[in-house]
């Protein structure tokens, strides 16, 4: 593998950022584990890209397949006290937390739902919480069985649920949690525009309106306009264009010349994914013609 | 060191892209602030800069220049049937390849 080198270099950036972090982190009142699971996800999420083969790859490996040999349960059960002992933690210190607030001004300590822990299949245990929107019926229990909700609707549904980060299944969830959040947020920057609940507007529906064009009307900017929403999409649509950035050198350039149809480039420092695997370089010169 | 401005745009890059989806994590988590994440990345900045300077390896390519942009001291080349020649003399064909270069000289050494 002929990328060693990016390979030295993101070990040496992340060591680098989780040492010089740790002040930050301490200035915030953030324990050390917690720079400790950073570092671990950023490696977790690296290896996970392939761009490159990493020191600690095989090592962590073994090292977690050691631990859940030993003792699996014991293992998840420790890992879960630990988080419940973070959060709590964090609750009490910080203070600030949003989740808390909300949920003690709603009188309703989220759906905690006492027998969760256990209804939970061992494999997905406790780690991360989530704040679900749009408020729905009930619950549904990884069985498949449904707790409805019987003590009236509740403006803000706060449900936490706890993944245990290191099993495949707990970071699946993680995953479909985060986009089921991100859909969500999406639905409620729409639903304003979406949800017609005064019945519908017969304004715009008249000629004279569409003559001058929806986009003059102070209604349509509210109501979903031709003009509003596929800004959104298209909006959307490049952030998740970007988010893959395959084939894209980031670099500085030192000179960039042309004479007539062709360019010369002088570049440096720059770090290049190339067909799924990443280079660093510290020159580069490139010639092409337009 | 201090207060000196590093460009952020190798955040786009595999290991910045990685590290704050594992930020967004612990914000979505609620273990940290966003503030701190933004710290975080700010250390990012800076580490990575630093670090790419004692990157030793070369690179070269050629291919046909399909389009360039100039805006904001950046440049931006979208280059078709590039050939890239490592330094250990492998090459790499590719298809389609787009460079986004800042200016050197204000890369945090001025």
């Amino acid at each position: 593998m002929s990328n060693k080198e990016c390979a030295d270099l993101y070990e040496r950036i992340i060591n680098d950022v989780i040492q010089e972090s740790r002040q930050d982190f301490e200035d915030s009142g953030i324990d050390e584990q917690t720079l400790m699971d950073l570092r671990k996800l950023w490696r977790e999420r690296l290896s996970k890209t392939k761009v490159a083969t990493f020191s600690w790859d095989n090592v962590e490996e073994d090292e977690d397949d050691n631990s859940s040999d030993d003792l699996p349960l014991a293992q998840h059960h420790a890992q879960t006290m630990m988080n419940s002992q973070q959060f709590a933690n964090l609750g009490g210190n910080g203070g600030a937390g949003s989740n808390d607030t909300s949920a003690d001004i709603g009188g309703v300590h989220g759906l905690h739902l006492p027998q969760s822990d256990l209804a939970l299949p061992t494999t997905a245990t406790i780690g991360g919480d989530e704040d679900s929107k749009p408020a729905h019926g009930g619950i549904v229990l990884p069985g498949g069985s449904t707790i409805s909700q019987s003590d009236g609707p509740i403006p803000i549904q706060e449900i936490e649920f706890e993944i245990d980060s290191r099993s495949e299944l707990g970071q699946q969830l993680m995953k479909q949690m985060q986009t089921q959040q991100k859909k969500k947020k999406k639905l409620m920057r729409l639903i304003p525009t979406q949800s017609q609940v005064d019945g519908p507007f017969d304004d715009l529906e008249s000629d004279e309106d569409d003559d001058q064009g929806s986009d003059l009307g102070v209604d349509s900017d509210e109501i979903n306009s031709d003009l509003d929403d596929p800004d959104d999409d298209d909006k959307e649509d490049e952030e998740d264009n970007d988010d893959p950035e395959t084939n894209i050198m980031l670099c500085l350039y030192d000179r960039v010349q042309r004479v007539k149809n062709k360019w010369k480039c002088n570049l440096k420092d720059g770090v290049a994914n190339i067909e799924g695997k990443d280079y660093t370089f510290q020159k580069a010169t490139g010639d092409s013609e337009w | 060191m201090n207060g000196q401005a590093y460009y952020e745009f190798y955040r786009r890059s595999t290991i910045g892209t990685s590290l704050a989806d594992a930020l967004d994590t612990l914000i979505v988590d609620q273990r940290i602030q966003p503030q701190l994440a933004m710290k975080v990345l700010t250390n990012f900045d800076r580490v990575t800069s630093e670090n790419l300077k004692d990157v030793k390896s070369k690179m070269s390519f050629k291919g046909h220049l399909h389009t360039y942009r100039f805006c904001d001291d950046v440049w931006t080349f979208v280059i078709k049937d590039v050939n890239v020649k490592l330094d250990d003399g492998e090459t790499v064909n590719v298809e389609k390849f787009k460079i986004v270069a800042c200016n050197s000289r204000r890369a945090g050494d001025s």
